[in-house]
């Protein structure tokens, strides 16, 4: 063991470091998890489970899901976990990456007989490379997500929470109005979008999305820990813990809320680019309140302020989606009841059983008992 | 001109259901510090209620027996929303909860037991495929409902301090829920909700006015102003002295529970009536709720989630202001106006239109 400095009363100088096998575990557990999830669409290890059964496109196509859910997930957490300010405008950034890809990178408006093909003003783009699109709408979507976040300087709470939902629920409204707005704005309206699918090296439609969701979840996740492990992450701990307290350390807790803001619209925006490729199709619809309840219901279920919760969240609402996809009022009356009851019994999430498990007073006996023992 | 008169008079009929809602939320607002977004549901579950014992088709008592029905009913109901599921989240008993939860769960499992009536994703739990004779199911759903009330009073949390988040979270769970429950019980198609006023009008100058926008614009001022009398009242005084500081109010003897339980049967009642009103003008349908709500909030919003005659100009301004600005300018600005209001009020005066409103930490 490490000489430990100490001062001529014996006191440490400062605390001794972690000793880091910790942080290390955390790592070597995440590139497995994720090395795993990639080679999946090759070994069909779940085909127990028939949801996520890899081998089917249909298990493929659900794994995609839970991967975008999850990753729109931890950009959400980010800001209610972890800066603590209730921005609900989630479903209209989310609705921005979904569009805003599909508009972008679908082929231009053709409709001389000379053309290859024929493309109806419906369907129609401004043809720049899909790969292209992503980076610059997430960064859009980052702005409007600052924007959006412009009243958690002057609003706390439900009114921040009312504020947001309406300017939320304004982009969606925003995107079914289409040409009466501006017909540069290819939405098409009401009736929705076909979305031009990418491929990776002609893999298919469907690993291509699986892919792409998985790079999503795998950006926002290394994003997610790069932030919460630095001065910033622990910066907006404290604004959200003791917001008194900041202003006169010099920190500017909008700033820093403004930030989370920003952030968590780039991760919705990415895990929109990835959700329209596997769905293949948006419409306004698909993105009203329904999805704000949806990424709640992921994120509250799974654990808020957690890593793993939004993942654990999005795995357990795709199941419970597609076990009753048929019996749609019975799917929405289970999740309202879902989210009731995890507020009820497991406030912190199911990520948060194994931390309520061992803090509970049996084990701690237990675990007293056995060192009692040993000495 | 006519044609404004008639677009002012088709707004206030619409801002006076936007008032109503935006009233409730404030009353619930007011004595739990609660922004209650299943509001507009439980109403619309009232509404639905007052539909179904009125039809002629359905139950088909007398209209105005029904309605007195249907509007106790959404009293009972709101109270029990806040009785069962909001005691537990502002450090009250749980107990109701616990008793209701494990015996609603006994009642599913008897089915599941007895035949394949669980739902696919348990029923690989060893045991609950099904196939049991009735008198083993009910033998093992009655010993189920002693578990399920020690995880429910063990672990549902009572909480010192009252947090908004869950509490928000709770009521969209609830809209979720209720919304669904709607749809089983009562179908999706949309219904006519026939009153003795619905498709009778008059006429003023060149005007044409239906009855039944006079009696919901009517019933608004009539619900506002019997709300602004019941809170001069002993029980509303003290539901403002809760509003304005919990604490103090409770040493000095306020029974929080009763006050909050009051307030939530108040807020079912009005929303109730509101949703009733709509159904019996336009039409009953699923999705009346979901836009009613945001309505019903933008309103509380411009009255500060105080005031309450803050609140009623609120609903009516922009029940007025969407009804006109869609038809002397473009109709496709009607569904933005109220949006644009609230985003507008809320980040130049966010505390309300009122004064009142400075008693609360915006």
């Amino acid at each position: 063991m490490a000489q430990i400095k100490t001062n001529s009363s014996g006191y440490p100088l400062y605390p001794p470091k972690p000793s880091g096998i910790k942080g290390q575990q955390k790592l070597l557990t995440a590139i497995a998890a994720f090395g795993f999830l990639a080679f999946l669409p090759w070994i069909p290890i779940f085909g127990w489970i028939t949801i996520f059964d890899t081998g089917t496109n249909y298990g493929l196509g659900n794994l995609a899901f839970v991967f975008a859910y999850a990753a729109a997930g931890i950009g959400f957490n980010l800001l209610i976990g972890y800066s603590g300010t209730l921005g609900l405008a989630h479903a209209g950034l989310f609705a921005i990456g979904a569009y805003g890809s599909a508009i972008l990178s679908a082929p231009p408006e053709c409709l001389e007989p000379t053309c290859e093909t024929i493309i109806r003003p419906a369907v129609s783009g401004y043809g720049w490379p899909f790969l292209l699109t992503i980076p610059i709408v997430c960064f859009f979507a980052a702005i409007v997500g600052v924007v959006v976040g412009f009243p958690a300087a002057r609003l706390k709470g439900f009114y921040l929470a009312i504020a947001t939902l309406a300017l939320g629920e304004l982009i969606i409204k925003l995107i079914s109005l289409d040409e009466k707005l501006w017909s540069g704005l290819k939405t098409n309206g009401g009736t929705g979008k076909q979305v031009q699918i990418f491929e990776f090296f002609g893999s298919g439609q469907l690993k291509s999305a699986y892919f792409l969701s998985l790079g999503s979840l795998l950006i926002t996740f290394v994003g997610y820990v790069i932030y919460t492990e630095n001065r910033l992450g622990r910066t907006l701990k404290s604004v959200r813990d003791i917001e008194i307290a900041t202003g006169p350390l010099g920190i500017s807790s909008t700033y820093y809320k403004l930030i989370a803001f920003g952030l968590s619209g780039f991760a919705a925006a990415l895990a929109g680019v990835a959700w329209a490729q596997n769905s293949a199709f948006v419409n306004p619809s698909s993105f009203k309140t329904r999805l704000l309840v949806f990424l709640l219901v992921v994120l509250i279920l799974g654990g808020l302020g957690k890593l793993w919760g939004p993942l654990i969240g999005a795995v357990i609402f795709v199941y419970i989606r597609q076990e009753f996809q048929d019996s749609q009022k019975l799917l929405f009356f289970l999740i309202g009841t879902a989210l009731m009851v995890a507020i009820l019994i497991l406030p912190k999430g199911v990520a948060s059983l194994p931390d309520r498990f061992n803090d509970s007073r049996w084990v701690q006996d237990l675990r007293r008992r056995f060192k009692a023992v040993k000495v | 001109m006519d044609n404004l008169i008639q677009q002012v008079v088709a707004g206030a009929e619409a801002g006076s259901y936007y008032a109503l809602i935006g009233l409730a939320i404030v009353v619930v607002m007011k004595s739990t510090d609660v922004p209650n977004f299943a509001q507009a549901e439980m109403g619309l579950l009232a509404a639905y209620m007052c539909w179904w014992l009125a039809d002629g088709d359905q139950v088909g008592w007398p209209f105005w027996f029904a309605i007195l029905v249907g509007l106790l009913f959404a009293t009972v109901f709101g109270a029990a929303v806040q009785f069962f599921l909001i005691r537990p989240l502002t450090g009250l008993s749980n107990q109701p909860l616990a008793v209701l939860a494990s015996l609603s769960l006994g009642w599913v499992l008897i089915d599941g037991f007895q035949d394949n009536g669980l739902p696919g994703f348990i029923d690989w739990i060893p045991g609950l495929g099904g196939g049991y004779p009735y008198g083993v199911a009910v033998t093992l759903a009655i010993l189920s409902v002693p578990l399920t009330y020690l995880i429910m009073t063990k672990w549902v949390k009572k909480m010192d301090v009252v947090d908004h988040f869950p509490l928000l979270l709770l009521t969209i769970g609830l809209t979720f829920a209720l919304g669904s429950l709607i749809e089983i019980f009562f179908g999706n198609n949309p219904q006519k909700f026939k009153t003795p006023w619905s498709g009778v009008n008059f006429d003023v100058g060149s005007t044409r006015i239906g009855w039944d926008q006079v009696v919901s614009i009517g019933m608004g001022i009539v619900i506002a102003v019997g709300l602004a009398i019941f809170f001069r009242t002993k029980w509303g005084v003290r539901m403002r002295a809760i509003a304005e500081d919990g604490t103090t109010a409770r040493l000095l003897g306020i029974n929080a529970g009763v006050i909050s339980l009051i307030a939530w049967a108040i807020g079912g009642l009005v929303a109730g009536a509101a949703m009733t009103l709509k159904a019996g003008s336009t039409v009953l349908e699923l999705g009346s709720a979901e836009g009613l709500i945001l309505k019903g909030f933008i309103a509380a919003v411009l009255g500060g989630f105080v005031s309450l005659p803050g609140t009623f100009l609120g609903g009516m301004v922009v029940g007025v202001a969407e009804a006109v600005a869609g038809g002397q300018i473009s109709t496709s600005l009607q569904p933005t106006m109220a949006l644009l209001i609230v985003v507008v009020v809320l980040f130049i005066k966010p505390e309300g239109l009122t004064r009142e409103a400075k008693l609360r930490e915006v």
